[in-house]
């Protein structure tokens, strides 16, 4: 399910190198309608150089030489200067910087967000670019860094609003392919990872905007069954050309078993083979559709269950068939990806929590003995483990997190008060 | 305190609003008067019914009567909307009165310091309310308008320095409350507003000029066998002596015991206002000085032990009564550093490795120990406080977080 995703996402990144818009190679002529359209606008606008440039200044600031040199000349490692940055300039005014020169580039988000949002191809085969993929991570990036020179301004209404429409970005990017969906997952964790940052600075009304707004995402289902279809059609076009090669797809210890027995195979066993496989894929399709557009406490979150034995000694064609089935839509795969989009989901829950709580702490200056006070028994709920999220007072402040999924550990948000002196790690939601 | 409230408490029942008794000939020059002017908004009836009403909720649900608009089921952020609301152009007077020069002068009647510490709590509850609508300018421009305010009573006599104490303590706790919602400029101005409360001149050292031309002041009224002057001296025994011993004066006698009390009272405040002239860090003995307070014994044989009584349990200074400017200085300077640590971590998206990184040497340094603040990282976040000294103990900015400890 999974192993077109990095052929695809390399053909994405090759993408970039070309001259030509985005919106040009992908929309041609632009309809006005398709909030996508906008999107690679966004993209276009943004350019491939800038942003990197900036981020790589970024990080070089906070850097242990970075954050101590200011003489260019000094440092062999220096990056290249961006513009409107010098050396001796603080992150945040690199920040400004960067969002003074590519921070409009998100601005044409919101307006796509408005529209209805698709794919504009309508033909998708394994050799189809998506060189706007890459592109769209760094819009993300580019909002992130927007809201955190607005959050420093003390313009926090402006800064959740980013973080909304850049999480509504992430929603509509989701339907196209499995990739995409994937690039979506990681939209929503750039955004909401600059949420967890600055939960400390919200506002009654900001918080209120964030419940309402992850309402509404979460009631409003995601095109998953669409999305598998069309990842299905984009797989069953490419089988033939996995018949010819195998070694692409397979393992290298199955491509020594099998490799020359799928090669050299008749063409009534290659049909034989193909049909069986297509059959394997198709029904794996649908039952990962059926899993996931059931409510989430159905997702099959938890299932540890295994890819039948595939005896490397075996060379019939059903095992034939199953080896590539599993390759291509194996339970593993299944497993993880069904993981990464429930966290997801959990994260957003989290940052509806959240808001409840602080929502809650504002209007009774004090924060909640327990979750039930601020919210109702449904948005309480984990969906995945069926409890309630787990929610404590702790140093002054509290900690909310779901551990809902098993093997992924605690998955929070982590809301810092920093007059309060708590202990707790990292910047990136877990 | 013999001097001092007695005479308040005898003369508190003057009628008329606080400005009139406190400043009944205003020059609208000076900024005590729009401090009294707003004094006079928390002393009222309405107020104190709110207040009342507000305190009955947790103690006593169902006993007062809520004010119009609200219930027993209104939030806290909807009480504090209505106070601030209904109560708030008492905060601005408060500023209007912090642009001037602001003196009380050496009037007996203290009837203002309560009402003043009601106008910090509404100002903290009005600063809450921007703070909750994502006003951040308004909230900290609030919490920094009361900490001038708190500095300029603390100016004024031992009580308002006790009273303008606390209300700066509650002050910076408030404010350190929000520091995670402090922007860049939040920081700058909480620099600059502390870099000008410190480098004016000591508010302890006006406070104890001007409780020694009171406290002398006073001498004549309070040493009168003739005027009934209602006492706080905890022993009967003592104030029947003193009774006893004053009846039995002749003048001169009488005028003796004026002279050798006013003496001790010069003596006392000589010594510490000398003291204050000294290093920050110097102001404070660490050893502790010989209590200032006379020990008074019965019978009051001598003429100086009649002084010594009379000045029992009065308001002179000793080492004690200089902790509180001495900690609230310090605390004022662990806010500094607290705004620099915060601007720092917005400029550089991490909080410094040490405090060198954020502030200058002078801001870093603690008087009290003559070495850099304390300076702790705790995960995401960090704790900023002075070792202080034997008599101080820790100091901590916020009250809150003393009480962790």
């Amino acid at each position: 399910m999974i192993v077109l995703t990095p052929l695809i996402a390399l053909a994405a990144m090759q993408g970039l190198q070309t001259e030509q818009s985005l919106l040009t190679r992908i929309v041609g002529v632009p309809t006005g309608k398709n909030g996508y359209e906008d999107y690679l606008k966004a993209g276009d606008m943004a350019g491939s150089h800038l942003w990197p440039m900036y981020e790589q200044w970024i990080a070089y600031k906070m850097s242990t030489f970075g954050a101590a040199n200011n003489d260019p000349d000094s440092d062999p490692t220096l990056p290249p200067l961006p513009p409107g940055v010098t050396p001796e300039m603080s992150d945040l005014a690199i920040r400004r910087a960067a969002n003074d020169h590519v921070g409009g580039a998100f601005e044409v988000i919101s307006i796509g967000n408005q529209k209805q949002v698709y794919d504009p191809r309508q033909d998708l085969s394994a050799s189809t670019l998506f060189p706007e993929m890459a592109p769209f991570k760094m819009l993300a990036k580019i909002g992130a860094n927007k809201a955190y020179v607005e959050f420093s301004e003390g313009r926090t209404t402006q800064a959740v609003n980013d973080l909304l429409e850049g999480i509504k970005f992430s929603k509509g990017i989701f339907g196209s392919i499995l990739i995409s969906s994937l690039v979506s997952i990681a939209i929503q964790s750039i955004m909401l990872a600059e949420f967890q940052r600055h939960l400390g600075q919200l506002s009654l009304s900001d918080v209120q905007h964030i419940d309402k707004a992850c309402q509404q995402l979460i009631d409003t289902p995601y095109p998953i069954k669409e999305m598998l279809a069309r990842e299905y059609s984009l797989t069953y076009n490419s089988i033939d050309d996995l018949l010819k090669d195998p070694s692409e797809l397979l393992s290298e210890d199955e491509n020594k078993a099998f490799g020359a027995t799928i090669k050299g195979l008749g063409g009534v066993e290659q049909q034989q083979l193909k049909s069986m496989l297509t059959q394997a894929l198709k029904s794996r399709y649908e039952d990962a559709a059926s899993k996931l557009t059931g409510p989430e406490s159905t997702w099959p979150v938890n299932d540890a269950s295994t890819d039948a034995q595939t005896p490397l000694d075996d060379k019939s064609v059903s095992n034939l068939a199953l080896v590539l089935a599993n390759q291509l839509q194996g339970k593993n795969m299944q497993h993880q990806y069904i993981k990464a989009m429930a966290k997801a989901r959990i994260q957003l829950r989290l940052l509806q929590l959240h808001a409840k709580v602080i929502a809650y702490h504002w209007q009774n200056a004090i924060w909640p003995a327990k979750l039930e006070d601020c919210a109702d028994l449904k948005v309480a709920t984990d969906p995945f483990s069926g409890a309630l999220f787990h929610y404590e007072q702790k140093d002054g402040a509290y900690k909310l997190y779901s551990t809902g999924i098993t093997g992924l550990g605690q998955i929070e948000l982590k809301y810092r008060n920093i007059a309060a002196q708590e202990n707790s790690g990292g910047d990136h939601p877990n | 305190m013999t001097l001092t409230f007695s005479i308040v408490a005898l003369l508190a029942v003057q009628a008329g609003t606080l400005q009139q008794q406190v400043i009944p000939d205003p020059t609208g020059a000076n900024g005590y008067e729009e401090y009294l002017q707003a004094a006079d908004i928390v002393d009222t009836r309405q107020f104190k019914d709110f207040k009342r009403w507000e305190a009955s909720l947790t103690s006593k649900p169902g006993t007062e009567s809520a004010p119009s608009g609200l219930s027993e089921k209104s939030s806290a952020l909807t009480r504090k909307t209505y106070e601030a609301n209904t109560f708030g152009k008492a905060l601005s007077l408060v500023v209007e009165g912090n642009t001037k020069p602001t003196s009380r002068g050496t009037k007996a009647v203290m009837v203002e310091f309560s009402p003043f510490n009601d106008l910090v709590k509404l100002g903290i509850d009005a600063s809450y309310v921007a703070y909750a609508k994502g006003d951040w300018k308004a909230g900290t421009n609030e919490l920094l308008a009361l900490l001038v305010f708190a500095n300029n009573v603390t100016r004024e006599l031992a009580m308002g320095y006790v009273a303008g104490s606390s209300m700066t303590q509650r002050t910076l706790t408030a404010l350190d409350e929000h520091r995670s919602q402090w922007t860049v400029s939040d920081c700058d101005r909480i620099v600059k507003a502390v870099d000008e409360l410190l480098a004016a001149p000591p508010s302890i050292i006006a406070a104890f000029k001007s409780e020694r031309s009171f406290q002398l002041g006073n001498v004549d009224a309070a040493i009168d066998p003739d005027k009934k002057i209602p006492r706080e001296v905890l022993d009967e025994k003592l104030e029947a002596q003193i009774v006893i011993r004053m009846k039995s004066l002749t003048v001169a006698d009488r005028d003796k015991v004026k002279t050798i009390v006013r003496n001790k009272i010069g003596v006392a405040f000589a010594a510490y206002l000398s003291r204050l002239q000294k290093p920050e860090g110097d102001w404070l003995d660490n050893k502790r000085l010989a209590p200032t307070d006379p020990n008074a014994k019965i019978p009051l044989a001598t003429l100086e032990d009649l002084a010594d009584a009379f000045l029992l349990d009065d308001l002179l200074p000793d080492n004690d009564t200089v902790i509180p400017a001495v900690a609230n200085r310090n605390r004022l300077r662990q806010m500094r550093l607290n705004a620099l640590i915060q601007k720092f971590r917005w400029q550089n998206g991490r909080f410094p490795t040490q405090l060198s990184e954020a502030a200058s040497k002078e801001a870093g340094l603690d008087p009290l120990t003559g070495e850099p603040f304390q300076y702790e990282r705790h995960g995401a976040s960090y704790r900023v406080y002075s070792k202080g000294t034997a008599v101080t103990g820790e100091i901590d900015l916020s009250a809150r977080s003393a009480h962790k400890k």
